[in-house]
Parts: structure tokens; C-alpha cells; sequence
């Protein structure tokens, strides 16, 4: 784990970061991206001055247990509605988005 | 004459209660000042003078044949861009929600539809309310009515400069990390940020939602107070949302005493930092100790020890919730879709590539940095546990204090393009980032204006969870108390 205060040691890979988020960053802009988010995550790392072992995290700002509701059907009735903020339609009735896998697969 | 510039809600219901005034002469008299001022302040995103009226006619309608739904049928109220208003376009000021129209109303706006309220327009903001400033909104700056260089502050910015240049009466923005108050201070109007749980989230575009709060932006505290009355509540269609007793806070602030005998504020000793502090800032403090001192009140001396670690807790947890909340945005079902991708995977990453801006992806990245596999227990949940520290720190506080005072942002309205680096930015919400942290209710007051720029300064009251009555009442003991009777920008 990089856990401990090494702080200069935080080495941020921008591009598989973007990969993960689904995020296209140029190249362009990831020198600047790695240095505000190093940036941040230094300054972040203050906490490692605190020893937080026997902490809970909180979760939530309200402590919730189960949230039950009557088992009952609501009209939704939106589906024509929702549809018309799609990009694009098959049929009028189907969302339509490009093919999963190229034609060319790797 | 009516004066709109001094106009609250609580007085136009009294006009629209006595015949003084339809509500379409109401909506005319704003759609009057936004001709005059929205080209020089860029407050709204929407408006459609049509819908508007449309709504204010109707309202006429039921008051002319007995069928009045509240004293505040035909008040004109806008919104924040990131609240469902149905038929309206909502696009949280971001690119990749342009073209979409929302479907339902949120309960919010079902609430105070069904008080008759018009629902006049939907107000500029930073993107997915990420931002200090409005500067991060995909359409314009806000500018700020007090000086039109300096920002509004964020990230409801449209909604707080709307209610300052008097455009409308009353907004509803949404408060994450201060995003309420900052605005409300920076522009001389009254901002509250309601306990978690008290108002239901249905229909609010999720940034943090463990933190996202909705919140009114209004001219006084009588008006807070009369929003809060009608917006808050349990909802079904919000699990977080919280069943609480509904006391009556305006008539409770209406009818409690005019003085503040018995009431402990406090004051952290971490909040006060010798020479870091804006000495206007430091000055505002000063004077509204001395006002609540001459109102009975007692000063006392309080800690919140790990309130240092509020803004790195903050920006690792909200940032965390943001890169999940925002992940749905992708191009398939709304919003913009990337024009040239031959796969799947490539619209995902050029959609978002191209719908989001600078602030968003960064803080994007940053989410899904701290909760990645090997970040995860290093970051995420060191934050979590921060964020417990600090909500025990609160509940300590409380223990010796009802309410406690501290400036709502540690420097006055500052100019566009002032602030370029993310950590000095965030450095801006060190007062009002840990209550939402710790899930408790806070309020912005104005309370002077800097004497050599002419700008507004505001102060905040930090109140228990479910403790609203607590910070209404010794905020509308300032307003009343303030030798500044009312804050107009001269615009």
C-alpha cells in the first residue's frame, strides 16, 4: 500500500485514471492534470498525521436503517417522455447507441 | 409604488392577499428588472416570459373565484439549474445536459406549485455546482451586482446575484460544501443551508449526495424561514430525507422575542486565526459580537480541534460520490452525445471528453483516484473517518453553546480570473465545508459592507442537526439589530 507520508513519493497516472472514469483527456492536458491533482492529493494527505485506527468512518451525514415504503404500484407512465431526450431512436422505441466492438477487432 | 428592490415574499403575499397587486403585475415588475439588469449580471440560464405568465394568469384565476391555494399564490420563485422543473429545459450549467428537458417536477417545485408559486426561471451556476464562483458555468460568468467585476460567488452564483439585483424574490440553490452561503454572503442576501434530511433531494441533480442539500436564497430571514416552512418535510421518494417535527418557523420567528437572553453562541478558537483572517472580515465579527452581546447573548469560547482536516475530507469524499454520481452521464440516454465514435467505448470517453469542463473532470479524476484499488483505504476511508472526528467535534461544541458564529467565507467578493489554482480555491469553503460534513444546518446573513470596495460581507450561524429555529432567530436578531438596514447594490 502507498500509505505511508512519502509525500513527494504520490506518482498520479493521469491517463489510466481517465481510462477508468471513461474520461478522453488530450495529451495536451495532462501535465497540467497531474499537477493540480498532485496538488491536491498532497495537501490531502495531512490526515496521515492523524491516527485514525480505532475511528469508525461515517457513511452518511443521518444514520438510516432500512427505508421501507408500502408495496404498492405507482403509475411511472414516462417512457414516451423519456424517450424524446434520447440521442437516438430505433423504431421509435429503442435507444439506439454504436455497436459495442468495432468492425476491426483487437 | 411598490419598491421590487426592497420587495420580500412575505410582502407580496400581503399585496396579493389585500388586492394590491395580481400576480401577473408581480411577474411583469421582475420581468421589468431582468430586462434592465440580466445583460449586465447573466443571473439566468431560462427564462420564458410566456410560461411565466401563463402561470401568473391562472393564479389570478383562483384568487378572482375563491380558490387561492396559500397567501403565496402567484409569488414568483426561480430556481437553480440543477432542480427538476417539468417541461423546463435542466442542464446543471454543463454542456452534456444541453437539448434536455426534465419530465417531473422535484418535490421541491411540486411543493411550492401546490402553493400556487410561478415558477419563474432557472438560474446560472457552476457546473454540476463545482465551483466557488461561477466561473465554471458552461454558458457565462455570473457577475456580481455589487461590482460587476468581482464574481457572485458559488456554486449558486446565478440564484444569489438574482435575489441581490432584485430580478426575482427568491431562489432555491443547492448547498454541498457552502454552496448556498458563499453566494449569499458574497452578495448581500440571506443563505440556508437546512439540516441533511430536512428537505427531500427528489429531483436535485446529485453532486455529493451525502452532502447536497437544498437551500433558499431570499432577501431576509422571515422569507428563509417561510421557504423552509414549505419546502421541507419527509418524502417518499427520498429515502434520506428524515421525518422531523415541522415547527412553524416563520410564525416561531415571527412570534419569539426580540431579544437573544440566554442564548450561548460560540466561538471555535480554531476559526480565528490572528493575521490570517481579511481584516474586513475579522472587523464583521467584531461588530456582530457587539450586536449580539447588546441582544443579551452570551460569547463563549469553543473547539472544533480537527476542523483543520475539513477541506482535504471534503474534496476526497465529494469528489468520491461525484465520480460515481456523474458516471450516468455517457451519452446513451440524454444530453450530448459524442458525434464521430464507431464503438461504444469510444462515445463513453469522447461524450464526456467533450460534455464536461475543466473543474468537472478534475474533480471526476480525483474521484476515481481515491476510491481505485490501492487509494482506496489510504484516502476514501481515512476521509470517512475524518469526517467522524469532526461531526464528534460539532457534537461536543453543541454541548456547551446553541449556536455558533463564524465569517462564511474567510475573504470578501474577489475578481473574476482572481483564483486560477484548484487548492487555493478550495481553501475559500474552510467555514462552510464542514457542515455538511457533519450534516447540521447553517445560515449567511449579511451584516456590513467593506468600506473601501462598497461590498457586501456576510456571517454565518452554525445550528445543531434539526436546530433551524435556533439559527433563524439569531440571525433575523442581527438582521433587525445591524445598523445596515438593508442591502442594495447600486445597480
Amino acid at each position: 500500500m502507498e500509505n505511508n507520508s512519502k509525500k513527494d513519493d504520490i506518482a498520479i497516472d493521469v491517463a489510466s485514471v481517465a481510462k477508468l472514469a471513461r474520461l478522453k483527456i488530450d495529451n495536451s492536458e495532462i501535465k497540467q492534470l497531474q499537477e493540480d491533482m498532485t496538488k491536491i492529493v498532497n495537501y490531502i494527505d495531512q490526515f496521515s498525521e492523524l491516527d485514525l485506527d480505532d475511528v469508525e468512518p461515517t457513511i452518511h451525514a443521518a444514520q438510516f436503517n432500512n427505508v421501507w415504503r408500502e408495496d404498492k404500484s405507482v403509475k411511472g407512465n414516462f417512457t414516451e417522455e423519456i424517450l424524446k431526450n434520447a440521442p437516438a431512436l430505433v423504431d421509435d422505441e429503442l435507444i439506439k447507441v454504436p455497436q459495442m466492438m468495432s468492425g476491426d477487432t483487437e | 409604488m411598490i419598491d421590487i428592490k426592497k420587495l420580500t415574499l412575505v410582502q407580496s403575499s400581503k399585496l396579493l392577499c389585500n388586492g394590491d397587486i395580481t400576480s401577473i403585475e408581480l411577474c411583469k415588475l421582475y420581468l421589468d428588472r431582468v430586462n434592465e439588469v440580466e445583460d449586465r449580471i447573466k443571473a439566468f440560464v431560462y427564462f420564458n416570459e410566456e410560461k411565466i405568465l401563463d402561470q401568473a394568469k391562472k393564479s389570478d384565476e383562483r384568487r378572482n373565484t375563491g380558490k387561492t391555494l396559500s397567501d403565496y399564490d402567484g409569488i414568483p420563485i426561480a430556481v437553480k439549474d440543477l432542480i427538476a422543473v417539468k417541461g423546463d429545459p435542466c442542464t446543471c450549467g454543463s454542456k452534456i445536459l444541453s437539448g434536455v428537458d426534465s419530465i417531473y417536477d422535484a418535490t421541491v417545485v411540486e411543493k411550492l406549485r401546490n402553493k400556487g408559486f410561478v415558477l419563474f426561471g432557472r438560474n446560472n451556476m457552476d457546473e454540476f455546482a463545482m465551483g466557488s464562483t461561477c466561473e465554471n458555468s458552461s454558458y457565462y460568468p455570473t457577475k456580481n451586482p455589487w461590482n460587476l467585476n468581482c464574481v457572485p460567488g458559488g456554486s449558486s452564483g446565478g440564484s444569489a446575484a438574482a435575489v441581490a439585483a432584485s430580478e426575482i424574490g427568491a431562489s432555491l440553490g443547492s448547498d454541498t460544501g457552502g454552496s448556498v452561503r458563499q453566494p449569499a454572503a458574497f452578495c448581500g442576501v440571506v443563505g440556508l443551508k437546512p439540516t441533511y434530511g430536512r428537505i427531500s433531494r427528489y429531483g436535485l441533480v446529485a453532486y455529493a449526495s451525502s452532502l447536497d442539500q437544498i437551500g433558499p436564497l431570499t432577501k431576509d430571514v422571515a422569507d428563509s424561514a417561510l421557504l423552509l416552512d414549505i419546502i421541507s418535510g419527509k418524502d417518499e421518494k427520498d429515502s434520506t430525507s428524515l421525518n422531523s417535527d415541522n415547527p412553524n418557523f416563520l410564525d416561531t420567528l415571527i412570534n419569539s422575542g426580540r431579544d437573544l437572553k440566554g442564548l450561548k453562541v460560540g466561538m471555535p478558537k480554531e476559526y480565528y486565526i490572528k493575521d490570517v483572517l481579511d481584516k474586513n472580515v475579522q472587523k464583521s465579527i467584531n461588530y456582530t459580537v457587539s450586536v449580539l452581546e447588546n441582544a443579551g447573548a452570551e460569547i463563549v469560547d469553543v473547539a472544533l480541534p480537527h476542523i483543520k482536516y475539513a477541506i482535504a475530507s471534503y474534496y476526497v469524499i465529494a469528489t468520491a460520490e461525484a465520480s460515481a454520481n456523474l458516471a450516468r452521464f455517457d451519452g446513451v440516454r440524454y444530453g450530448h452525445r459524442s458525434k464521430d465514435s464507431d464503438n461504444l467505448l469510444d462515445m463513453y470517453l469522447n461524450t464526456r471528453g467533450e460534455g464536461f469542463g475543466d473543474e468537472v473532470k478534475r474533480r471526476i479524476l480525483l474521484g476515481t483516484f481515491v476510491l481505485s484499488s490501492g487509494y482506496y483505504d489510504a484516502y476514501y476511508l481515512k476521509a470517512q473517518k475524518v469526517r467522524t472526528l469532526i461531526k464528534n467535534d460539532f457534537d461536543k461544541a453543541f454541548e456547551q453553546c446553541d449556536v455558533i458564529l463564524s465569517p462564511t467565507s474567510p475573504c470578501p467578493p474577489f475578481e473574476l480570473g482572481a483564483v486560477t489554482d484548484p487548492v487555493q480555491m478550495y481553501l475559500a469553503d474552510i467555514y462552510t465545508i464542514s457542515v455538511n460534513l457533519a450534516g447540521i444546518c447553517a445560515i449567511s446573513v449579511p451584516v456590513d459592507i467593506t468600506e473601501s470596495m462598497n461590498l457586501p460581507l456576510g456571517v454565518q450561524f452554525i445550528g445543531p442537526a434539526f436546530g433551524e429555529d435556533k439559527i433563524l432567530k439569531t440571525a433575523k436578531v442581527l438582521e433587525d439589530n445591524r445598523k445596515i438596514k438593508s442591502f442594495i447594490p447600486q445597480i
